[in-house]
């Protein structure tokens, strides 16, 4: 989860607008909802802000439709605060490649359903 | 989680200071909150003090801005006790990399999306460490290392 205080901000961008989905579900004063869904930006802008101290974002979906890969940016951006990355800097997204993120975990998934992992 | 008493800190460094970002949230009383954010320091810092006891940290994560792998530490400091590190000692976060860590379990994901993960040869045939290296979780049946990766 990730928990927001009021006029905290999810922030996004990507490198071609309106080619990644995103959706965002979570909780606001005991009720669980889609907080907010769209097409990321190619500039950092808002995904969500929040209307009340305690929000609960429980997961950001991201879906690349474009045909060529994606490099996704998010962002926590507390009220009168600055900008903190959330994922990866410019994490590549494949195409039509999504991305779960809880605020503990990262999957990053293709679009054989497999998950992404990189043996080092 | 980590669960943290009045006076506790969550504390941290790196190789550059104000390159890697940290944002820490979790449960003050019965309150979900995001408790800290800003940028590691290149000598321990305290990122995260507890205003009272049975505060929870549910997750942290640190996100490498810099144009260069940084070696980071984060340590739990009680109060009045001494820092004990929480993650590996002087852990190397790879350029624009992520790792998340929830008390449980610590994640570092790369710049593709992919998820880091060692693998051991330890008695293990070259064929299996072979099998089980590319980008993919294998099915049980790739993990008979018969000596072939389909």
């Amino acid at each position: 989860m990730l928990a927001l205080d009021n006029g905290d901000k999810i922030q996004g961008d990507t490198t071609t607008a309106s080619k990644v989905d995103y959706t965002i579900d979570g909780v606001v004063s005991s009720a669980i909802g889609q907080l907010a869904d769209g097409q990321l930006p190619s500039s950092t802008g808002d995904l969500y802000t929040s209307g009340a101290d305690g929000t609960v974002v429980a997961s950001i979906t991201l879906v690349n439709t474009n045909t060529s890969a994606e490099s996704i940016n998010l962002y926590l951006l507390p009220s009168g605060g600055t900008a903190r990355r959330l994922i990866p800097k410019d994490m590549s997204l494949g195409v039509n490649y999504m991305v779960s993120y809880d605020g503990k975990r990262l999957i990053v998934m293709d679009d054989s359903g497999r998950i992404r992992m990189k043996a080092v | 989680m980590i669960s943290l008493d009045n006076g506790d800190k969550l504390q941290g460094d790196t190789t550059t200071a104000s390159k890697v970002d940290y944002t820490i949230q979790g449960v003050v009383g019965t309150t979900l909150s995001q408790q800290a954010n800003g940028q590691l320091p290149n000598s321990i810092g305290d990122l995260y003090t507890a205003s009272a006891d049975s505060t929870v940290v549910a997750g942290l994560t640190l996100v490498n801005t810099n144009t260069s792998a940084e070696a980071v530490n984060l340590y739990m400091t009680p109060s009045g006790g001494t820092a004990r590190r929480i993650i590996p000692k002087d852990m190397s976060l790879g350029v624009g990399y992520s790792l998340i860590y929830d008390g449980n379990v610590m994640q570092v994901v790369n710049t593709d999306g992919e998820i880091l993960y060692a693998i051991s040869d330890t008695g293990r045939t070259a064929a299996c460490v072979v099998a089980a290296s590319d980008s993919y979780i294998k099915t049980q049946a790739d993990l008979t290392c018969d000596g072939t990766d389909d």
